[in-house]
């Protein structure tokens, strides 16, 4: 399995690294993106299972990342991992096809069940 | 449900995010409030918006502080080393989190609250009178910092003068 972490700032992909390893995805294959416009190249050259990208980033932000994603009908799981989490936010997120919205500070645990609800 | 708030009630809204991020993504203790003088060496501000205007929370300690956050948001030990943009990009992150703590602890208050994104100082802030500002000393573990709020003194259009 392949999971894509997609966030400009490399102190929190080191820090979703780990939360994947410590619930349990250890042995997924981790990529990463510093933005959406990054992410998207590599996602249409190499579909992941899963991606799980920061909302605000320069260059594409993780929700034009998803609405890109829907418009070339690009099936692939996407999630949002953001310290933003407004109800309006969640709205927005789940209308551009993003399957779920993590906020941060998040724990092992939160991670785990998320994943393992859409990656069944 | 307010237009405005109080730097008073913004500090606090920030010390009880902070706590938040301490005892989870930092793996601290409680933090502890403060009232003796604490650097501003290094740290970061993150802006929010409301509707009527705009608010900067920072995160001030010293270079060794800001590099003890570091390693505890990365889990590293006190022999890894850190470059000063490994440093600079770990408390911006920190600032964003508890500033996303904070967006959601003020929905019932705020009608809205947006964020915008870390800015990292090395140095003393020196805020200029349009600027108001309201410090409160912490200790995040044994690590000595200071929440520093400023808001403009101008208000945003649409305010209330």
């Amino acid at each position: 399995m392949k999971i894509m972490v997609v966030d400009d700032s490399k102190a929190m992909r080191m820090i979703v690294n780990r939360t994947l390893r410590q619930a349990g995805f250890g042995n997924c294959e981790i990529v990463e993106a510093n933005n959406g416009k990054e992410a998207l190249e590599a996602i249409l050259a190499s579909p992941p299972d899963l991606v799980l990208t920061d909302w605000a980033m320069p260059e594409m932000n993780g929700l034009e990342l998803a609405k890109a994603l829907r418009e070339r009908n690009v099936a692939v799981k996407l999630g949002f991992v953001t310290s933003q989490g407004t109800a309006e936010m969640q709205e927005e997120a789940k209308n551009a096809g993003a399957l779920f919205v993590l906020t941060k500070p998040f724990t092992a645990d939160t991670f785990k069940a998320t994943l393992d609800s859409v990656l069944k | 449900m307010t237009s405005v708030l109080t730097l008073e009630a913004w500090l606090e809204a920030a010390i009880g995010a902070l706590n938040e991020v301490a005892t989870s993504s930092l793996g601290t203790a409680p933090i502890e409030r403060s009232e003796g003088s604490m650097p501003e060496e290094a740290g970061a501000f993150l802006p929010l918006f409301s509707d009527h205007e705009s608010i900067h929370v920072g995160l001030f300690s010293t270079r060794a502080g800001a590099a003890a956050l570091t390693r505890s948001l990365l889990g590293m030990g006190p022999e890894d080393e850190l470059s000063d943009s490994d440093i600079a990009d770990a408390v911006g992150e920190i600032v964003n989190i508890f500033g996303g703590v904070m967006q959601r602890a003020l929905h019932g208050e705020l009608k809205r609250v947006d964020l915008g994104l870390p800015v990292f100082i090395w140095g003393l802030v020196a805020p200029t009178e349009r600027l108001k500002r309201l410090d409160g000393g912490v200790m995040i573990g044994d690590v000595p910092a200071k929440l520093i709020l400023l808001r403009g003194a101008v208000e945003l259009p649409g305010g209330k003068g």
